[in-house]
């Protein structure tokens, strides 16, 4: 969001309608929107973790991610989309027990070690 | 081998989320070849533990904590016998489940679908499932998701059995060896935070004793190998017949069931050194009789510690020397055999007088019918998609 808008303050600088003052107020407005976002983010993250059982990713203050320098921000954007889970959680998940899915994973690669590959059956 | 009938899941490669769901692949009936997919918007995962003697299932809806269906059922099947009069079987229905089945034992044919743990009436086992399915979704409608026990190391065709009963009756399954789901529900995830908390699942001895077999399972916070449980045929059902026979040759002609003599047992068991008086009354030929049975169910019961004791020493040792203290502290017997009067203080003197290190053996407690069924549902919460083992319809 903020490295999309430092992009169209550089365009807006190059169109001769509008003027410094304005172009001053509108980033002031939107550097106001995203502190709020950000103040949100940091409260609700807490709770939002404990209730659901998650633990809280380390690198997610939110705090810590603010900066203004568009490289600084865009480097956040992308180091945050490395942290999402690829795989959204099954439909079935619920509150996931840390662990049981792993076990359960150990017991299947156990099954197919024994049992070896078979033709007759395919992936689910 | 038998032929397979289902599709198993690939552990390496999960499907992408949002992508089709599988479609069944046809291994054998050929007359539900082609049959269309039947879509399901309702899911209910289903905790099993289908037992020898009894059968418990819990169910809950996913992504909630809530038990919807909490049901422990004797695991019997009565076919009505032909020619029993209008109105005697309550509903004049023609197949009974469980206590309803025992308590109209005169008018049906009574069957167990297991022997030993495992399925050896499959017709039984299949109309048993249903039944079951019917108690988790009484609207029939739902796709049923069940993580069954099975026991420990159960073979491949042990394993087949159990898919081939469930198919047609749960949509998708995975099959976990109790002792662990005992673990898993033994474990009080409220307490998982507290320093002073053993988690049975990090380093634990679990002893499963049930109808059919016993199970002992070393629990160390990885799925346990195949040498890390030992499953013996020797349980609930071995006494019974230990105590019938012997009941047989002291009062010939006795006229005692089987279903009689594991009331007294499950009555009175106890291990260790001879308890008596032990006097029980019992009905013979429509009199009362009380019949000293102190050393009848003494050796009966004392024969199961001799076969558990030495598998469980064997799972000690498997142990590393960092775990093992920790472990000794940690030895939990469920199942029904956990009733046996004295089976944990027997056990801790037998381990502490061959030199064990301060063992600890405790009983799983009131719920010990129910802990494998809610480790099953515990995993059933937790099992990613890909994890299930797809059925035919």
């Amino acid at each position: 969001m903020s490295g999309k808008l430092a992009a169209l303050l550089a365009r807006a600088k190059e169109l001769p309608e509008i003027s410094e003052s304005q172009l001053e107020k509108i980033f002031l407005a939107e550097e106001d929107r995203v502190d709020t976002a950000y103040a949100l983010a940091e409260i609700l993250l807490p709770l939002l973790t404990a209730q659901n059982g998650i633990a809280s990713a380390p690198g997610r203050n939110f705090s810590s991610t603010r900066d203004s320098d568009p490289a600084a921000l865009a480097e956040n954007e992308t180091r945050r989309g490395l942290d999402s889970d690829p795989v959204p959680p099954a439909p079935n998940a619920g509150p996931m027990l840390p662990g049981i899915a792993d076990f359960i994973d150990e017991m299947l690669i156990q099954e197919r070690g024994q049992t070896g590959p078979r033709s007759d059956r395919r992936s689910a | 081998m038998p032929t397979a009938s289902l599709e198993k899941s690939s552990v390496a490669t999960p499907p992408p989320f949002g992508s089709n769901p599988p479609q069944p692949i046809n291994l054998g009936t050929p007359s539900r070849e082609n049959a269309p997919a039947q879509v399901k918007s309702k899911i209910v995962l289903v905790g099993f533990d289908l037992g020898t003697n009894k059968s418990c299932v819990l169910a809950g809806a996913p992504g909630s904590t809530d038990i919807t269906v909490s049901k422990v059922v004797p695991s019997v099947v009565g076919y009505v016998k032909d020619g029993i009069v209008d109105g005697i079987i309550a509903g004049n229905k023609s197949i009974l489940f469980g206590e309803e089945a025992l308590n109209a034992m005169l008018h049906v044919r009574l069957v167990a679908p297991l022997a030993e743990g495992v399925i050896s009436e499959p017709s039984a086992a299949r109309d048993f499932l249903q039944h079951i399915r019917s108690l988790a979704d009484p609207t029939g409608s739902a796709e049923i998701r069940a993580v069954v026990g099975i026991p420990s190391n159960a073979r491949e065709n042990t394993r087949e059995d159990i898919r081939q009963a469930s198919q047609g009756v749960f949509d998708r399954v995975i099959l976990i060896p109790e002792p662990f789901l005992a673990a898993l529900g033994y474990r009080d995830d409220s307490r998982l935070n507290q320093a002073n908390y053993i988690d049975p699942v990090i380093n634990s001895l679990f002893i499963d004793i049930g109808g059919g077999t016993s199970d002992l399972c070393l629990v160390q916070g990885s799925f346990p190998a195949r040498e890390d449980q030992i499953s013996i045929p020797f349980a609930g059902d071995a006494i019974d017949q230990l105590m019938h026979d012997e009941l047989n040759r002291t009062y010939p002609n006795n006229g005692l069931s089987r279903l009689k003599v594991r009331e007294i047992k499950e009555a009175h068991g106890y291990v260790g050194p001879s308890r008596k008086p032990l006097e029980v009354k019992v009905i013979m030929g429509g009199k009362a009789h009380t019949l000293e049975l102190g050393d009848v169910i003494g050796r009966a019961c004392n024969t199961l510690i001799d076969k558990i004791y030495p598998a469980l020493t064997t799972l000690i040792q498997r142990a590393s020397s960092d775990s093992v203290v920790t472990l000794l502290q940690n030895i939990i017997i469920t199942g029904g055999g956990s009733q046996i009067k004295g089976i944990d203080t027997l056990l801790q003197k037998r381990l502490t007088e061959d030199g064990y290190e301060s063992p600890k053996v405790r009983l799983a407690g009131q719920d010990y019918k129910r802990y494998v069924a809610i480790g099953a549902l515990k995993a059933a919460r937790a099992a990613r998609e890909n994890q299930w083992q797809v059925l035919l319809r």
